[in-house]
């Protein structure tokens, strides 16, 4: 910041500190004769100027005549330098007519001034007393201007010639370049994000300036056509206005609807004048436009100075060049209107590039701390993901443990249930039995105990799909338990069709149904054969038939073992029937093909 | 192929009685069982013991044709006895005894190289007919453990070239054998599956000795045991 505030104030100042010295070892010539038309012939000291012309299609003539000897000069090629000149120049040696600077510029504006370089030919130049003859044309509202005169050889004259060609020509190029390049740039930006006032607003600043080089064009291009010189000279007060809001807008202020308004308005009507000529509208505009141009840099520089002391950053890299400019503005004025003798070389062309950088300086570093913010809002981001994919973790560790407590909880409720059923039962039944001393019974007893043990712990892991296994499972201990008691057991699950939803539960309460069956064929019907069959039912349904030879059933017998089991099927959504047959009992347990999801709840024991 | 002569274990001859070592830490049913071997004239108690370091040195000292053990110990694993009675005395078979021949355990120790296991409630009858059997190289296996061993052998099922060794360690199984321990654990009987097959119901639990063979076979567990016979690690 500090380095920007004196690279600028030394920018600005150069007019203050730096004049070019001139050509030594030359002779100067700052004494003439001018002759102006309709006017009695004069001496005048160079540099010298003329008052300002009337209007646009003015044109001031005058004739200065300068005097030399030849002995004054340097020997060898002789060149006259004139470092400033304004307009035009046509000059003649000894009569003889020698250059022609030629008429540059529609618009006077950006090209008054020029440097001009010329030989004076050998073949003109007398021994003696030789006269210089310099027509100088000014056009329009601009003053003539003629700086002193130099001659010397072409190696003498020439750097400085070039020095001030460079600052007079390439340097209002370069600028308009830049100008041309923010323009394009700042449009892109425009057309990239039209919600930023700033690009907005820079860029019709930009866009309304353009014409200010329009001065260039003859130059490089040739005429261009007077229609669109006026039609867009008319933009050069909407130019001068803008300022003030391009500045506005820099500071974070809202430029008020009633001045955008406005300067639609100036944007359409002002080229409109211009274009159609209507006077006194015209003539008018051509004279409000440089006073209007002075008070709309003094409110932007106003603005400005009310920004830099809201602590606006951006505000003050645009103080330097808007003061510069402001001074520019005041010293063209003045020169323009011939309060102090300086050459016509409009400076506040030059403050406008110093502005231009003041501009580039505030877009750079908005540039530069968006991307900054960009970067904190992406690390924040980042942080706060992984602050929220912690987060995230933890309850979902958290879920999991407590969905592993609850299904641990309802497995340790189920183990009770089931144990509860079976080996509780027949535990209680042997300390019975033992008390009485009843050995068979007790060894019965224990082995039955033991049996439903094993049922309840295969069939923990039991799945879907794998009612097969765990009646398998019941087949094995089934082959042991009828073996011991020699009964014939045929058993086949081959034509079982696919049942779902199978859990343990479910599991449990088809092996206890079958196991009770099959008790229930041994210790009343003296079975001597019992098949246990799987297949399909005539309605769809899985069936599971044991059917036995013993004695046929009959309902008194079935007392608490064919309550439990009915409990069971309903748990299971499934019928039971018996079947009494001439010889032994047939059960029949109906499954549906999709069992419940959760098992009907239903009191323990 | 018939287990006999896949492996060489030939009944022993009705002349010979099968020389057995009981391992038993619970008193009550290892003198149950005593009793019922003694009883038996196909069988020779060679010694019932009560803790693994007596197995362990009846295995060192004598000849034995069968082990029978329990596999928790006061002392130490059952599996440490089946792994010394593998090494000391190829020929011979080990039996797990459990109580509720739950998978993990009864597959614990078939991988140690159990071929066979019997329930602790077994009768005369039962104990008998399980030493018969495994002897003539059958070995039972339940649909719960063959599921379990399935699971695990997830490798067998595969279709394609049949590796050299499974991921688990152990040599692959041959396509019979795998379809016979797959239909098991689906639940089917031996009865079902030799027809569903077309081959003897008696030639399934041989194939089902090999399967237990195969899978004792575990580099796993030979070099784990090499280790502690070596006195490199502590089992």
């Amino acid at each position: 910041m500090v380095v920007y505030g004196v690279l600028m104030a030394l920018v600005a100042s150069v007019p203050l500190w730096w004049h070019p010295s001139m050509p030594a070892a030359t002779r100067v010539i700052t004494h003439a004769e001018l002759v102006r038309e309709g006017g009695r012939p004069g001496e005048v000291q160079l540099p010298d100027t003329w008052e300002q012309g009337r209007h646009l299609g003015h044109e001031n003539v005058g004739e200065y005549r300068m005097d030399f000897e030849l002995t004054q000069v340097p020997s060898g090629e002789l060149y006259a330098y004139i470092p400033i000149l304004s307009h035009r120049a046509v000059v003649s040696l000894n009569g003889s007519l020698i250059v022609d600077t030629g008429a540059r510029g529609l618009m006077r504006g950006m090209t008054s001034g020029t440097p001009a370089l010329f030989m004076l030919p050998e073949d003109r130049l007398r021994a003696g007393h030789n006269v210089l003859q310099l027509r100088l044309h000014a056009y329009g509202t601009m003053r003539g201007y003629l700086s002193p005169l130099y001659l010397g050889d072409a190696r003498q004259l020439g750097p400085y010639y070039r020095h001030t060609a460079f600052l007079l020509g390439d340097l209002r190029l370069m600028a308009a370049a830049i100008h041309l390049l923010l323009t394009v740039a700042l449009l892109i930006a425009w057309l990239g994000r039209r919600q930023e006032p700033l690009f907005g607003w820079l860029l019709l600043a930009h866009v309304v300036s353009l014409p200010m080089f329009l001065g260039l064009l003859p130059d490089q291009l040739g005429p261009a056509p007077t229609l669109l010189v006026h039609a867009i000279s008319g933009l050069s007060l909407p130019a001068a206005l803008v300022s003030p809001m391009v500045v506005m807008v820099v500071c974070g202020e809202r430029v008020p609807r009633l001045i955008k308004r406005a300067s639609l308005v100036l944007l359409l009507a002002c080229p409109l004048i211009t274009l159609t000529g209507i006077e006194p509208l015209n003539g008018l505009l051509l004279r409000i436009t440089p006073p209007a141009g002075m008070l709309s840099a003094l409110a932007a520089l106003a603005i400005c100075v009310r920004g830099t002391r809201h602590g606006v950053r951006d505000a003050w890299l645009l103080l330097p060049a808007l003061i510069g400019l402001l001074l520019a503005m005041a010293r063209d004025v003045a020169v323009w209107k011939g309060w102090i003798l300086q050459p016509p070389v409009p400076l506040n062309f030059y403050y406008r590039l110093l502005l231009q950088v003041g501009i580039v300086a505030i877009l750079m570093l908005r540039l530069g701390q968006s991307l900054k913010h960009l970067d904190e809002a992406n690390d924040d981001l980042s942080r706060r993901l992984a602050e929220r994919e912690a987060e995230l973790e933890r309850l979902h560790r958290r879920q999991r443990d407590e969905e592993v407590r609850r299904v641990r909880h309802e497995e340790r409720q189920r183990l009770t249930v089931d144990l509860h059923d079976g080996l509780s039962g027949h535990l209680a039944s042997i300390i019975a039995l033992s008390e009485r001393n009843k050995v068979d019974d007790i060894q019965h007893s224990a082995r039955e105990a033991l049996d439903d043990l094993r049922l309840v712990i295969h069939s923990l892991d039991i799945g879907e799909d794998e009612l097969l296994v765990a009646l398998s499972g019941l087949r094995e201990r089934l082959e042991r338990q009828l073996r011991r008691l020699r009964i014939e057991l045929e058993w086949s699950m081959t034509h079982l069709p696919d049942i779902a939803g199978i859990t343990p539960t479910h599991a449990l309460n088809v092996l206890r149904i079958i196991q009770e069956a099959v008790t229930n064929a041994i210790r009343h019907g003296h079975a001597q054969r019992i098949g246990v069959r799987g297949r399909i039912a005539d309605d769809g349904r899985a069936a599971i038939v044991v059917e036995n030879d013993g004695l046929p059933f009959t309902p008194e017998k079935g007392g608490a073992g064919l309550g439990n089991m009915r409990r069971r099927v309903q748990q299971l959504d499934g019928e039971l029937h018996l079947e009494s047959l001439p010889e032994g009992t047939r059960l029949h347990l109906l499954l549906p093909l999709q069992l419940p999801c959760a098992a009907k709840e239903e009191a323990a024991g | 192929m018939s287990p006999s002569e896949h492996h060489g274990n030939l009944p022993a001859p009705p002349t010979a009685p099968i020389r057995i070592l009981l391992l038993e830490d619970d008193d009550v049913l290892r003198n149950r069982f005593a009793d019922i071997l003694d009883a038996w004239a196909g069988a020779e108690l060679v010694e019932a013991c009560a803790c693994l370091s007596e197995a362990l040195q009846a295995l060192r000292t004598r000849e034995v044709d069968l082990l029978m053990t329990d596999l928790r110990l006061p002392d130490g694993h059952g599996t440490e006895a089946i792994r010394l009675l593998r090494h000391l005395h190829p020929a011979a078979d080990a039996m797990v005894i459990s109580v509720l021949a739950d998978d993990e355990s009864v597959i614990n120790a078939i991988e140690a190289g159990a071929v066979g296991y019997l329930l602790k409630d077994a009768d005369s009858l039962e104990l008998v007919e399980a030493i018969n059997d495994l002897r003539a190289g059958r070995s039972p296996i339940s649909s719960s453990i063959a599921r379990v061993l399935v699971r695990r052998m997830g490798a067998m099922t595969r279709p394609g070239p049949q590796p050299d060794t499974t991921p688990t360690g152990h040599p692959p199984l041959t396509a019979r054998e795998t379809e016979i321990l797959v239909g098991i654990a689906k639940g089917f009987t031996y009865a079902e599956l030799a027809d569903h097959l077309g081959i003897s119901r008696q030639t399934v639990p041989g194939h089902i000795k090999n399967i237990y063979r195969k899978l004792a076979a575990n580099n796993r567990s030979e070099a784990v045991f090499e280790a502690s016979r070596r006195g490199l690690i502590r089992l």
